[in-house]
């Protein structure tokens, strides 16, 4: 589709992934305004690549991906090292991580229904809980952790004993010694939610110019003028970065300065299709796993910094494989249909960068989601609209905008950074 | 570039052997991996279990299965052969991930020869998932390799040479062949015999087959194809009409057989699933699908990667065989083994054969190519995806929204999302989307890693 | 008692009926259908089950029963199950002695 040379746009969103559909959704729905989006799909698209997972509880609280990682890094020491270290503690994210989590959580419900209803597309929205299941005493010693974490949220959680665990989730591991499980952390298809949100964009009047490709950002002096692309140039007053991945290159292009948005490479498995083996999605510190609407079994997630590289690798795919079967004993009779490795948008503090920047005119950051964004594609939409048109935010976006790399020192984070 | 590390080439076919013979002829180390249990690809791989007589395969086939084992043996020190081996797609930047039974591993690369060669063309029809139609290639195998009949009492439909070769080889074998469709019209291949004349060897043999067929009282149809088949579990009828010029069946011109078996073809297209995982360009061609770019040495667009054989282009085997000799003397030129002036001349007398394989190839093309009536010949309920249970009904239905490319079409229908990841139904899609937008810029299928399922049960380290 | 035994087997044989030349080589036997075949190692599963004359031998995950289409790897479509694992391709897993092959099983259907 070529642009129109002619035509001004008030907004245009660099970036289709569920950040700049959810964006464009939720700016369209007063058909008020002139909005162009603009995706290019890459390789390690991380909105393709997701589990799809709403697990606001849980990421908050380092499970998902995070235990994952710090039980490997927990194994790596102490390989190194030669001695038996118990794992380390929970990587509990600050309360107004869990607002933000929490209550773009709660908005699912109602827009599963609005996307149903008013724009015909279902993005599987399936209340299925998450467990996060135990082994051992180390592993009770973390969810124990967590439960002294989260005062507030006790309604939302509950402890299954091994006998419970077993009546409720008949496949999983008899060996296993019991589960916490979140209530309120679901699961949807991500792929559905992203064509969920662009559909109801486009719906809403909202163009699209997919398979196309941002070239340039002109500005005059500090503003942004418009968007050069391979399909033509997009005049507009405003440009949103929702470019995932590639923020920290479009960031460049429009302000002058490289966002932190770098590539964190999460491998996936997902075996063949099969009748229903899971009720919940289920968290171990060995991987998650989590049954989709069409049967498979998806299996989740390293954490890597390999740039941009995309491939799967055997050692990987092994450990995920192995944690896969101890808590699913019956997938070692079954077969790996699809391996795949998303990019999530990483940044220093894993927290996403919203809003503006100073010094640029006509640009808003909605990007560095890393591990939460589908879940919080919503919330994100919402604030994006919010904000544009100067109405009260829902939550104070402060500690989420770019102007906290300048003042933050480096934070504890680091060690989290790989050399 | 001195390099003594092995080049590493996937399939054993054609190409493969070639190329490992070239390489060898050189000094050059090589790995030659193939899903199959012998050399020499689904084309002269021959018998999988011992046989003295081979009655149903002419003479000069059996010479050329085993001038292939004997290239082989003659420079086994330097080529490594990997059996029973299937390569799942790249691991890591310079690596593949392989299979060996319940063992998978990571093999690293420097040089890659891919010559996957080709798999073949499915055209569905009204009944063609039943058991007992068969693609006209599979056919051949249990003739080749499998030394069984696949049926009692068959008859072969579609365009190409294929078709005329291997209703001669199931007669050979004892099969009661009823007769042969052949699409294209007589007066194309006489339209085409200046081309078919590049290779006056193979222009003979065809019609060699041509008179024993008449010998043996099977009718060759021309301008003649199927319609549709039926039966309870297994086929027991076929039925078949004239077509037109754009192979639509015409009213009022039906036969039907009964008959058990059903032998398909309509050509191959290059099986360029690992390509693509590489992320290597290609581009689209109407008769071999998907193409990858190749220069005249055959490089890729990743200059450490070859492609050689059916897999660039459907050429056949001598067009496999001089391709992966080019390939393996850029590469020998590359690695500073032979000089540019040696590699130039020896070249020269395989860009002329290539030349020549080429124009040839060029007439069967023409005539085959591919017409818009195969498109009617699929009810509403007729399967498109086996594997995801995809009707055409749902095909059309997404079509009437406005579905303007395959990737569109797959992710609101299915269609390819399955186990044989779109080899099967990419060929039908294109062709329809192509035949509704009147465009080739719609896209494909893309395949996905890894290029076949593996087992849990493989990458397993504990015990259950 | 040998003599009956040998009777029984003997009845409970499937014959290769569809081989081009007789199979020569290493015999051994494998079960097809819980029925004893001959079978010649170097053989595929698809050589065994053409040479008695099974085509309708797998089911799919979608109920549909489908026989060998491509016949070398692509289709999917000749999926048996192989001393109990699911999804073998008959035209790519080579026989072994003893074998058990059970054609139109699927797991989906079989459950767990």
């Amino acid at each position: 589709m070529r642009t129109d040379m002619n035509k001004k746009y008030d907004i245009v969103i660099a970036g289709g992934g569920v950040i700049g559909a959810s964006c464009a959704y939720f700016l369209s729905k007063q058909k008020d305004l002139k909005i162009a989006l603009v995706d290019l799909k890459k390789p390690g698209n991380a909105s393709r690549a997701s589990a799809g997972g709403l697990w606001a509880i849980g990421e908050s609280v380092g499970l998902g991906c995070g235990v994952i990682f710090f039980n490997r890094m927990t194994m790596q020491n102490a390989a190194a090292t030669g001695d038996d270290l118990p794992p380390l503690r929970p990587h509990v994210l600050p309360d107004y991580f869990f607002e933000f989590a929490l209550k773009s959580n709660a908005m699912y419900p109602a827009l599963w229904q609005e996307l149903k209803d008013q724009h015909g597309v279902d993005f599987k929205y399936e209340k299925t809980g998450l467990k996060y299941v135990m082994y051992d005493q180390y592993d009770k010693m973390y969810a124990d952790s967590i439960v002294d974490h989260i005062p507030g949220l006790m309604d939302q959680v509950n402890w299954l004993s091994a006998e419970e665990l077993a009546e409720d989730e008949p496949f999983i591991n008899k060996e296993s010694i019991g589960a916490l499980e979140f209530k309120c952390d679901h699961q949807v298809n991500p792929y559905r939610l992203n064509e969920a949100y662009l559909e109801g964009a486009r719906q809403n009047g909202v163009e699209l110019f997919l398979e196309t490709e941002v070239l340039s950002i002109e500005k005059q002096g500090s503003r942004v003028m418009g968007v050069e692309t391979d399909a033509g140039f997009i005049a507009c007053d405003t440009l949103i970065n929702a470019a995932g991945s590639w923020a920290a290159q479009l960031s460049k292009m429009a302000t002058g300065i490289e966002l932190p948005v770098y590539p964190v490479k999460g491998q996936i498995i997902l075996s063949e299709r099969l009748p229903k083996i899971l009720k919940g999605c289920v968290s171990t510190t060995d991987c998650y796993i989590a049954q989709k609407d069409n049967g498979e079994v998806l299996i989740g997630s390293t954490t890597e910094e390999k740039g941009f590289d995309t491939t799967n690798t055997l050692p990987e795919l092994k450990e995920l494989v192995n944690g896969a079967v101890k808590c699913l004993p019956m997938l070692n009779e079954l077969n790996i249909k699809r391996c795949w490795a998303g990019l999530r948008p990483g940044t220093p503090d894993e927290f996403p960068i919203l809003g503006e920047m100073e010094g640029t005119q006509g640009y808003l950051n909605a990007c560095g989601h890393f591990r939460t964004g589908i879940l919080t594609s919503a919330i994100t939409g919402k604030l994006i609209n919010d904000l544009y048109r100067g109405l009260p935010l829902d939550m104070d976006i402060t500690p989420f905008k770019y102007a906290r790399f300048l003042t933050q020192k480096e934070s504890h984070h680091e060690e989290t950074r790989l050399a | 570039m001195q390099s003594s590390t092995p080049v590493i080439i996937v399939g054993a076919g054609t190409a493969g052997m070639s190329a490992a013979v070239e390489l060898a002829q050189a000094g050059i180390y090589s790995i030659v991996l193939d899903e199959a249990p012998k050399i020499g690809g689904a084309v002269f791989r021959g018998p999988y279990r011992e046989a003295i007589e081979l009655p149903h395969l002419d003479s000069k086939l059996r010479k050329k299965i085993s001038n292939i084992r004997q290239q082989y043996h003659d420079h086994q020190t330097f080529i490594e052969l990997r059996l029973n081996t299937r390569v799942l797609g790249p691991a890591g930047q310079h690596s593949l991930l392989i299979r060996h039974k319940e063992d998978v591993s990571e093999l690293s690369y420097e040089q890659l020869i891919i010559a996957t060669g080709c798999h073949e063309r499915s055209v569905p029809f009204d009944g063609w998932q039943m058991p007992g139609v068969m693609l006209l290639g599979g056919v051949q195998l249990q003739l080749k390799s499998g030394l069984v009949r696949p049926g009692q009492r068959m008859a072969v439909v579609g365009t190409g040479p294929l078709l005329p070769l291997v209703a001669c080889q199931l007669h050979k074998a004892g099969v009661n062949v009823l007769g042969v469709y052949e699409a294209g019209k007589l007066s194309d291949f006489a339209k085409e015999g200046r081309a078919l004349l590049n290779r006056p060897v193979l222009a003979l043999e065809g019609m060699g087959m041509l008179s024993y067929l008449t010998a043996n009282s099977i009718p060759m149809h021309y301008g003649q194809g199927i319609v549709s088949v039926s039966g309870d579990e297994n086929i027991n009828k076929a039925h078949f009409a004239k077509y037109t010029d754009d192979w639509y069946p015409i009213d009022g011109t039906g036969t039907s057989l009964e008959l058990d078996c059903l032998a398909v073809g309509y050509g191959f297209v290059s099986r360029n699933q690992l390509s693509q995982l590489f992320q290597l360009e290609h581009d689209i061609c109407p008769t071999s699908g998907l193409k990858p770019q190749v220069n005249v040495w055959q490089q890729s667009s990743q200059d450490n990667i070859y492609i050689a054989g059916d897999s660039v282009g459907i050429l056949g085997g001598e067009g496999a065989m001089v391709e992966g000799r080019l390939a393996a003397l850029s590469i020998a030129q590359n690695r500073k083994i032979l000089t540019p002036e040696i590699v130039n001349k020896h070249a020269g007398t395989y860009f002329t054969l290539l030349h020549k394989v080429k124009r040839f190839r060029a007439g069967f093309d023409r005539i085959g190519r591919r017409r818009e009536g195969l498109l009617s010949l699929l009810k509403p309920n007729t399967i498109v995806c086996r594997c995801e249970n995809v009707p055409r009904s749902a095909i059309d239905d997404v079509i009437g929204q406005g579905v303007k490319d395959i990737t569109s079409l797959k992710m609101r229908t299915r269609v390819g999302m399955g186990d044989c990841q779109g080899k099967t139904c990419n060929s039908y899609c294109q062709d329809r989307l192509g035949y509704e937008l009147k465009s080739t810029d719609i896209g494909h299928i893309k395949p996905r890693f890894p290029l076949d399922p593996i087992p849990f049960s493989a990458l397993f380290d504990g015990v259950q | 008692m040998d003599q009956y035994k040998e009777l029984m087997e003997h009845n409970n044989k499937l014959d290769r009926k569809q081989d081009i030349v007789p199979p020569s080589g290493q015999f051994t036997q494998v079960w097809l259908d819980n029925q004893k075949v001959d079978a010649v190692l170097g053989e595929n599963i698809l050589s065994v089950l053409f040479a008695v004359g099974k085509n309708a031998i797998t089911q799919n995950d979608h109920a549909k029963v489908s026989g060998a289409y491509c016949g070398m790897g692509v289709c999917h479509c000749c999926n048996v199950q192989v001393n109990g694992k699911h999804k073998m391709k008959a035209c790519q897993t080579l026989i072994e002695p003893g074998m058990r092959i059970d054609t139109q099983t699927n797991r989906l259907e079989e459950g767990f």
